[in-house]
């Protein structure tokens, strides 16, 4: 009986040194990225940075969310399994402002730090937050259109998602300066759900509403590609159209003239910080609450510059990880 | 089984003492061990890392070799491409052979533009957009039309195309040729897809390790994260790449070493850069040095084990001889030592083995020599009375009386008094020198009374060691033998000479006749005789007295010529009169 115990306890000593021996080594960190839509570039972009701090912090990402933005509500599933999935840490950009608050809860609940990237979710229980300062980029949308608009006029707005938080404050942000200038006036706010089509659709409705409109501001990428859309099949190039985001398509829009000015955010460092900060409050170190991304203004004159050709055109190539460490011989 | 293992474990839980041999053995071979494998490991782990950083350092050269190689190739064929176009235009055939350049699939775009920027002639059906200022190309403006210079772009998004924008890299190129009689200049644009180039760049050289290209002035052409040190996050790499020339180093970013390669490519004036961290073992991940340190640890583990074993078993005899030694100090001196186990052991065990049996053997030396010692006091005890003597003495006396002698009568009777006196001494065993020397006295005046004057003596001794202690009754049975087979009864007048004196710090009595002497025989054997002298107490008994107490350096010598006479000597321990005993405790 005691020969057994002592057995026990020699082995269960072995065991802890073993344990002890194995720990002392740095840690790889697991991180879910959720994001609302796994086929946009922008998204995409997203993800590249993520990866370029992974590789920098030894942080393993994986990269999930809904196929499109506007199935929103599948994303909830992502939210909830992360619970089960028991990751170091989620990077979570909520595709609703209030629907995405309770699993955000479960997984905060489950001990797991939650970084929002992007967009907001009704709840303080987050760690920190790494987005574009939404009411700042609408603003600056405001004060570019101001500024290549000496005469003013009526402005259609076209809105994306209404309940999410980044499309709530860019419109403010944009409301608020225009108010303040004279010779502007706001005469609508539609929203197209994150949808070129609609987009398409309700910028035609402006038109056909106010055939007077001098400008049209697209908050968002899919709003400002309809509304560029839109029109150049009514042939209007005449009409300002200012956009936030910008995709490949818009970019011929620019290049003609269509699209006039166009308010990047820069998902790739949003990506790249949101991993940083998910590194610094899993390793313990101190991190910024809330990281702003800057923006950057696109227009026809510097579209193709060094600087701004990668961020509309990302490299279309395999991402970094799936490349073998293999050279392949070239054919 | 069990039972040794019992024991095994009492005599380490007994032994949790750290002065226990069983202790100082087991902590100390830990402690070397582990020291030891501490040691090898890390000198194993430099060695290991120096290899793992060579490794690194070749094949990160290898893969930026072979890329400059590949990217070399790529644009050795651009060069190529553009000059069999121009050979074409020069040999007015190309319109009808333009279209077999489409089956490479890596080249994007091939077409001749005017010098006012007008296409000419395009390889592919897809229409330049409308809207296109060619003109404005960077690609254009650097060639001036007609001249045989090349000009090779950074990848950049090319924009012929509406709603199309690849990655390429252009090669533009002067050219001109005869047509319809007139001289035409224009530029040669041949766009390669970036995208395998990219591809090649983008492989990770390791863990950790990627490529860059810069261009002549240093500025970034290609960086995985290109994106990144646009917007502010600085690679050190790309910093110290742009200053050193073509190689490989050692360069040192932040805490971490990085093996560096740069390469120059002959088209260009770029550069590749490999960078791999060198992180020694860790570039196999964690598994390896997880692994190395498991083996240490086990290794230490087995040797604590294997050498509080090994001490277990060799100091087990000692631990034997430790319990045979308790015995022997409760009392048992039966205790023996079994003689195995180490050779120090051993001798150990034989040692004391030995001890014991000397002890027990002292033990039974000293029980028969308190046996003697009392023997020889009796026999000593019947001296101090000697019947014989007295019956002899009296019956002189009466002789002298009934012949009227009153005055010898009165000297006899004194001396016999004296005699006795100082034979009992009050119970003393010792007396002083000059009792002794009185006691002797006395006996021969009356032994020369009684013997009729047939000898003289002489007694004599410094005054000084007459104060001195003395075993009683030695000189008396040497005296009674010197006249009994000495002096008696010679033809001439015989004579006894009794000294005493001190020599090499020992009393010494020597009593001296001039008798018959003693037979060499007789002489030798002496002291072991068994025979007694008539008056019953013998020299040997005197001798052994001596000897009992004192210890063999003292006791009887006797030297004896026949004829000449013989004389004894007697040493004895000088002691003082203040001291007042000289027996052996």
């Amino acid at each position: 009986m005691k020969y057994r115990r002592l057995q026990v306890a020699v082995l269960a000593a072995v065991l802890l040194l073993l344990l002890c021996a194995c720990s002392a080594r740095p840690a790889e960190y697991e991180v879910d990225l959720i994001i609302k839509s796994t086929e946009s570039e922008y998204w995409q972009s997203v993800y590249a940075g993520a990866q370029a701090a992974a590789g920098t912090y030894r942080v393993r990402v994986n990269f999930m969310g809904p196929k499109e933005e506007k199935d929103y509500r599948d994303q909830r599933a992502f939210i909830e399994g992360a619970v089960e999935r028991r990751p170091d840490a989620v990077i979570l950009a909520a595709g609703d402002f209030s629907l995405m608050a309770e699993p955000m809860e479960h997984v905060t609940g489950a001990g797991i730090p939650v970084v929002l990237i992007d967009s907001f979710v009704n709840s303080d229980h987050w760690k920190a937050s790494v987005s574009t300062d939404n009411y700042e980029a609408g603003r600056i949308l405001a004060e570019e259109m101001a500024a290549r608009l000496p005469d003013g006029g009526k402005i259609g707005v076209i809105g994306f998602v209404q309940n999410a938080s980044p499309g709530i404050e860019r419109e403010k942000g944009f409301r608020d300066y225009m108010e303040k200038q004279s010779g502007f006036t706001v005469e609508t706010v539609l929203y197209c759900d994150s949808n070129v089509d609609t987009a398409a659709e309700q910028t035609r409705q402006i038109l056909d509403v106010f055939p007077d409109v001098a400008a049209i501001a697209g908050l968002n990428a899919q709003s400002a590609t309809g509304a560029a859309r839109a029109l150049d099949q009514a042939d209007r190039a005449d009409i300002f159209l200012g956009g936030i985001d910008c995709m490949v398509e818009e970019a011929a829009y620019v290049e003609r003239g269509i699209l006039d000015v166009a308010v990047l955010q820069n998902p790739y460092m949003m990506g790249y910080y949101s991993v940083e900060t998910a590194y610094q409050i899993l390793t313990g170190k101190s991190y910024e609450k809330s990281v702003y991304t800057d923006v950057t203004v696109v227009d026809r004159g510097n579209l193709f510059s060094r600087e701004h050709q990668q961020l509309i055109f990302p490299f279309t190539g395999p991402s970094v990880s799936e490349v073998e460490t293999v050279l392949p011989s070239i054919a | 089984m069990r039972q040794k293992w019992k024991r095994f474990r009492r005599a380490i839980a007994r032994n949790m003492k750290w002065n226990s041999l069983l202790m100082v053995i087991a902590v100390s071979t830990t402690v070397i061990a582990v020291t030891a494998v501490l040691a090898i490991t890390l000198l194993m782990k430099n060695r290991f890392d120096a290899a793992t950083d060579e490794t690194i350092r070749m094949t990160n050269a290898q893969i930026v070799d072979n890329l400059r190689q590949n990217i070399d190739g790529y644009l050795s064929e651009m060069v190529e491409v553009s000059d069999s176009v121009a050979a074409m235009l020069q040999d007015g055939g190309i319109r009808e052979e333009a279209p077999r350049f489409v089956l490479r699939r890596d080249i994007d775009t091939i077409a001749v533009f005017g010098r006012e920027g007008e296409l000419l002639l395009k390889t592919d059906a897809r229409p330049i957009k409308s809207y296109a200022q060619i003109k404005e190309e960077q690609w254009f403006r650097s060639v001036p039309p007609g001249s045989k210079n090349y000009y090779i772009s950074a990848p950049h998004v090319q924009r012929l195309y509406g709603g199309e924008y690849p990655w390429v890299l252009s090669l533009s190129k002067g050219v001109n040729w005869q047509e319809d009689g007139r001289t035409q200049m224009g530029i040669i644009l041949v766009d390669m897809n970036f995208q395998s180039i990219q591809q090649l760049c983008s492989n990770r050289l390791g863990q950790g390790g990627y490529l860059f290209i810069l261009d002549e002035n240093g500025e970034l052409i290609y960086h995985p994260n290109q994106q990144m040190i646009y917007y502010g996050i600085a690679d050190e790499a790309v910093e110290r790449a742009a200053s050193i020339g073509p190689g490989d180093t050692i360069l040192d970013l932040g805490n971490k070493r990085f093996s560096v390669s740069v390469r120059g490519l002959s088209g260009t004036n770029w550069r590749i850069v490999g960078v791999s961290p060198l992180q020694g073992l860790f570039y196999y991940g964690t598994e390896l040095p997880n692994l190395i340190t498991m083996i240490a640890v086990a290794a230490a583990l087995i040797v604590l084990v294997l050498s509080v074993v090994v001490s277990y078993f060799t100091t087990n005899p000692i631990r034997r001889l430790i319990r045979v030694m308790g015995k022997v100090e409760d009392g048992s001196l039966d205790a023996f030592s079994t003689e195995h186990g180490v050779y120090e052991v051993q001798e150990l065990s034989r040692s004391f083995n030995n001890m014991i049996y000397r002890i027990r053997h002292l033990m039974v030396q000293v029980v028969e020599e308190q046996q003697r010692l009392r023997k020889s006091e009796m026999k000593t005890l019947h001296a101090q009375i000697n019947p014989h003597f007295l019956y002899n003495t009296l019956d002189s006396i009466v002789w002298m009386a009934e012949s009227g002698d009153n005055a010898n009568v009165v000297k006899m009777i004194s001396a016999l008094a004296q005699f006795f006196r100082l034979s009992l001494s009050g119970g003393h065993d010792t007396i002083t020198v000059e009792e002794e020397l009185r006691h002797a006295e006395n006996y021969l005046i009356i032994q020369k009374m009684r013997y009729s004057d047939q000898f003289t003596y002489t007694i004599d001794a410094p005054p000084e060691i007459r104060t001195c202690k003395t075993l009683k009754i030695v000189l008396q049975p040497l005296v009674e033998n010197a006249i009994l087979h000495g002096v008696s009864n010679l033809p001439y007048p015989g004579e006894i000479r009794v000294n005493a004196e001190v020599r090499d710090g020992k009393l010494l009595f020597v009593v001296c006749d001039n008798g018959f002497g003693i037979p060499p025989d007789k002489l030798a054997h002496i002291l072991e005789s068994k025979a007694k002298s008539k008056s019953g107490i013998g020299v040997k008994n005197v001798n052994d007295r001596i000897q009992l107490l004192f210890g063999r350096e003292y006791g009887l010598q006797y030297e004896s010529e026949l004829d000449e006479g013989t004389t004894v000597r007697v040493w004895l321990p000088l002691a003082g009169e203040e001291e007042g005993t000289v027996t052996r405790e």
